[in-house]
């Protein structure tokens, strides 16, 4: 599991598209820890990031301070930057949706890093958002491995397609916070998709 | 630059370095070394340790491993265990390395018998861990967001070597970092939690003789979270006065993991929790309105909450909040009675109305004021009288008859139901029966049999009896259905043992009053604490009348039963006599005249007796008459032979005349005179 996510991190270097290993060995993961629950789980993980993405975003701008927590509309639109394409619906096939899923947290993972680092860096003392940063990439991160589990499981896809954006490191630091509103901006807009086409495809039956 | 001399003497000071001994007086140090170096052992296993000597010290003459002797801390390993495998090794074996201490030493026996050591070891011996058992895992919330999981287990036997635990998770594809437990070896806390991801969690326990591991524990760490409880909970008091809401905020997200809630409340200064029904607040929420509350009460209430479906941990329980419910109109009217005092005139009386504030849970509020109506039954033109109290009695003077007394508590909300008071003019009606008390502990039970079914309810006086004080009486009203109370006291704080109650049961019939029946009762008797202080009051012959005084209801401290006389001459026996309590004399009998008697009296209760003072006295030589009946009789002879005397006298006055004083001639008549007629007459 390290290794995968090291590779990718290399690979944020540039926008570059990259294939990302699901698992370590051939097959699936054999020491059951890919459960019957793990689509409970990731539903109620997609509901965590939902509930919690605009406080997230809130924050966000608020720490960034002028021009950010006045002017959002107009510097965080995210059309400058590159975010995965998420489209599905509830009528489309499960398959599609994770595999859509899957690129779209893969993409989040790596792009939190990057705002962690960065607010860690510009913005130290503001410990509210680091926490809420930390947690919802631990989240993301989980949400990948039960995604791993569910591809790999129940359709036997052990590598997907992930591409990724621009690195923030040598940026200037109005960029960095700009990618970063940016980036979190679309995240909320998207993670609420996610939530609603998500549902019936993960309901309890 | 060094002369040639220095040179000399470095090469010599070399030479002397390589050849001298080392500080432990053994041969220089590569002369041999044992192998295994150092070894850990496990305990109760067998060992072989070689002792290999170098040739180079073959050469310092006749040192072979024949001459190798082992010891253990200076103790000498018995030959038995020794083998010689070659010239230059010697081994040692020991079987059981339950014995084995450190350091173990090879030591040769040069020539001369001089022991020299040749190398030592230190040896460890201890267990390989046993498998860690037992592992479980608690995720206690810390903050909004701050979840740390500590997993603890049992870590099996000592080991006697140091032992590493670690705690080790994954998820499917991603191991973690071990949590290294910090000065334990028994449990570890990991500061990032995951939820909703399968974890596998297990123990491991290395040290230089091995590893285990525990079993694994698989499970999502949002199954075993104790959350927080409830954050900011506050009361308030709602339109109805059993009604208070509870309101509070969670400190989980229903996104993360929706709650239930236990809800518990209890009347301030009561030490038992009531608890809201647990399926009412098995859902997530952040208020409830509890029912069922007494008006104008203090509650105090506190929460907990844990995952829905119950997996987890309940949380504490969260702070306690206070909230008093609003008043309500008074659920019952106050108990009233009346002490009529009839003793400035029997057509007047002075009444004296007494009344029992509502308890709390009755007033359901403030009671800001009594208000009597007083209504004169027997004439219907009388005015009715209305009197507005705040305290709890009210004295009228009243002409004798039939009055009808209303009284009702009032307070912010509204009035009480009334309580009706009818004062007949005499107490006409039957009585109770059978009024008899049983003690019961720390209770005096008082009973009685109804005198028929009419009687709506009954009241119970009782007052503590004093020789010096008034009688403060206390008294309760029950309804007419019960034919018996226990005592409790307000004024007394109970009824006290060894203290006499008068009780008076009367009961009240919708239009009368029965007369009062009463009893005198002791909660517990004991002996008098003083006996009876006996005196004569009259002592004759053979009789002595005593007399005392009833002992005082203090001293008593039970029914006297009766009470003894015990009386003795000195030397005598002494003699009991038992007298009916009621009584303050007695005469005693048949007594020896002239003698002392010592005598006592002895008063008893059923629980005892107590004896007073000895008296004496000394009863009379003579009875009474008995002088009389002499003297007069001798004074009577005596006065009867004097007459007789007299009688007899006078009658034989002409004999005791010529005896006692008998006729003397006269000598003027005489002869001689006749003779001298020369002589003059005198």
């Amino acid at each position: 599991g390290v290794v995968p996510f090291v590779a990718l991190l290399l690979l944020q270097r540039r926008p570059v598209a990259g294939r990302a290993l699901l698992v370590s060995g051939s097959g699936c993961p054999s020491h059951g820890l890919c459960r019957s629950n793990v689509q409970e789980q990731t539903r109620r993980q997609v509901a965590v990031l939902n509930a919690t993405a605009q406080e997230l975003f809130s924050l966000y701008l608020k720490c960034q301070g002028e021009p950010f927590s006045s002017e959002s509309d107009k510097l965080c639109n995210p059309g400058g930057i590159f975010f995965p394409a998420f489209r599905v619906n509830r009528t489309s096939e499960r398959k599609e949706v994770m595999v859509a899923m899957y690129k779209l947290f893969a993409f989040l993972n790596a792009s939190l890093g990057n705002i962690t680092r960065d607010q860690e860096e510009l913005n130290p003392m503001a410990k509210e958002l680091l926490e809420r940063l930390h947690n919802t990439t631990k989240t993301t991160r989980g949400l990948i491995s039960n995604l791993t589990c569910l591809l790999c499981k129940n359709y036997n896809i052990f590598q997907v397609d992930v591409r990724y954006g621009d690195s923030s490191k040598g940026k200037s630091t109005f960029k960095k916070k700009q990618q970063g509103c940016q980036v979190l901006r679309k995240y909320v807009q998207v993670i609420g998709q996610a939530a609603r086409v998500l549902l019936p495809h993960l309901s309890p039956s | 630059m060094f002369s040639r001399w220095n040179w000399v003497a470095c090469g010599f000071y070399l030479v002397l370095s390589i050849c001298s001994p080392d500080a432990s007086g053994g041969l220089v140090q590569s002369c041999g070394h044992i192998i295994p170096e150092s070894p850990v052992l496990a305990l109760g296993s067998n060992f072989t340790a070689l002792c290999i000597l170098n040739e180079s010290c073959l050469d310092f003459g006749n040192i072979y491993a024949s001459q190798i002797i082992w010891k253990i801390k200076n103790r000498l390993v018995p030959k038995e265990q020794y083998r010689e495998i070659n010239r230059t090794v010697s081994s040692v074996t020991f079987n059981d390395t339950s014995s084995l201490a450190t350091p173990l030493t090879c030591n040769i026996l040069a020539d001369g018998q001089i022991e020299q050591n040749i190398y030592g070891i230190t040896v460890t011996v201890g267990l390989a861990p046993e498998k860690p058992k037992n592992l479980s895992c608690i995720v206690h919330q810390e903050s909004r967001f701050t979840y740390p999981m500590t997993c603890t287990w049992n870590p099996g036997r000592h080991t006697f070597l140091d032992t590493q635990f670690r705690l080790r998770y994954r998820w499917p594809e991603q191991i973690f970092p071990d949590c290294i437990p910090k000065d334990v070896n028994n449990s570890c806390t990991i500061d990032d939690t995951q939820f909703f991801v399968n974890t596998e969690i297990w123990v491991e326990a290395t040290n230089a003789l091995g590893k285990a591991e525990s079993d694994p524990l698989v499970l999502d760490p949002i199954d075993i979270v104790k959350p927080l409880p409830p954050q900011n909970v506050s009361v308030t008091s709602g339109l109805l006065p059993t009604v208070l809401q509870l309101c509070w905020e969670n400190w989980i997200t229903d996104a993360v993991m929706t709650l239930k809630f236990n809800i518990r409340y209890r009347v301030v200064g009561d030490t038992n929790w009531m608890e809201v029904p647990p399926e009412d607040t098995a859902s997530p929420r952040t208020s409830f309105s509890i029912q069922g509350l007494r008006p104008y009460t203090e509650y105090v209430f506190s929460i907990r909450c844990m995952k829905e479906d119950g997996a987890g941990y309940w949380s504490d329980w969260s702070e306690e909040k206070t909230g008093i419910t609003i008043e309500d109109q008074p659920s019952k009217g106050p108990p009233i009675w009346r002490i009529i005092d009839t003793s400035q005139s029997p057509a007047c009386w002075t009444v004296h109305l007494i009344w029992k504030a509502l308890k709390p849970y009755e007033a359901n509020g403030v009671i800001l004021q009594y208000e009597l109506t007083v209504r004169d039954k027997s004439s219907l033109s009388s005015p009715v009288k209305k009197y507005n109290v705040t305290n709890t009695n009210h004295t009228l003077e009243l002409r004798e008859g039939t009055y009808e007394v209303t009284l009702i508590a009032r307070n912010s909300v509204g009035p009480s139901p009334p309580s009706v008071l009818l004062i007949p003019a005499s107490n006409s009606k039957a009585p109770v029966k059978n009024l008899r008390t049983l003690p019961k502990h720390d209770k005096l039970w008082v009973g009685w049999t109804a005198p028929n079914n009419y009687v709506l309810k009954y009241v119970i006086e009782w007052c503590l009896m004093s020789s010096s004080s008034d009688c403060i009486i206390e008294w309760q009203i029950v309804l007419g259905d019960v034919q018996g109370i226990d005592l409790k006291g307000i004024y007394f704080k109970g009824i006290k043992p060894f203290k006499c109650y008068l009780i008076t049961v009367y009961p009240l019939y919708a239009d009368g009053q029965g007369s009062g029946q009463s009893v005198k009762a002791y909660l517990k008797q004991d002996r008098p604490s003083k006996g009876p202080t006996v005196q004569t009051k009259k002592v004759g012959k053979a009789e002595a009348v005593l007399t005392w005084n009833h002992l005082t209801v203090e001293e008593q401290n039970g029914f006297i039963r009766n009470y003894t006389i015990l009386y003795k001459t000195i030397d005598g026996n002494e003699t009991v006599v038992t007298v009916d309590p009621s009584k303050t004399e007695y005469t005693l009998s048949s007594l020896t005249s002239d003698t002392l008697y010592t005598v006592r009296m002895m008063a008893s209760t059923d629980n005892g007796s107590r004896t007073g003072p000895d008296f004496t006295f000394t009863t009379q030589k003579f009875g009474k008459g008995e002088i009389e009946a002499i003297v007069v009789p001798v004074c009577l002879a005596f006065l009867l032979i004097v007459l007789l005397g007299v009688l007899f006298c006078f009658n034989k006055r002409d004999l005791i005349k010529k005896h006692i004083w008998p006729i003397v001639p006269d000598p003027s008549k005489s002869n001689i005179a006749q003779w001298s007629p020369q002589v003059p007459a005198k």
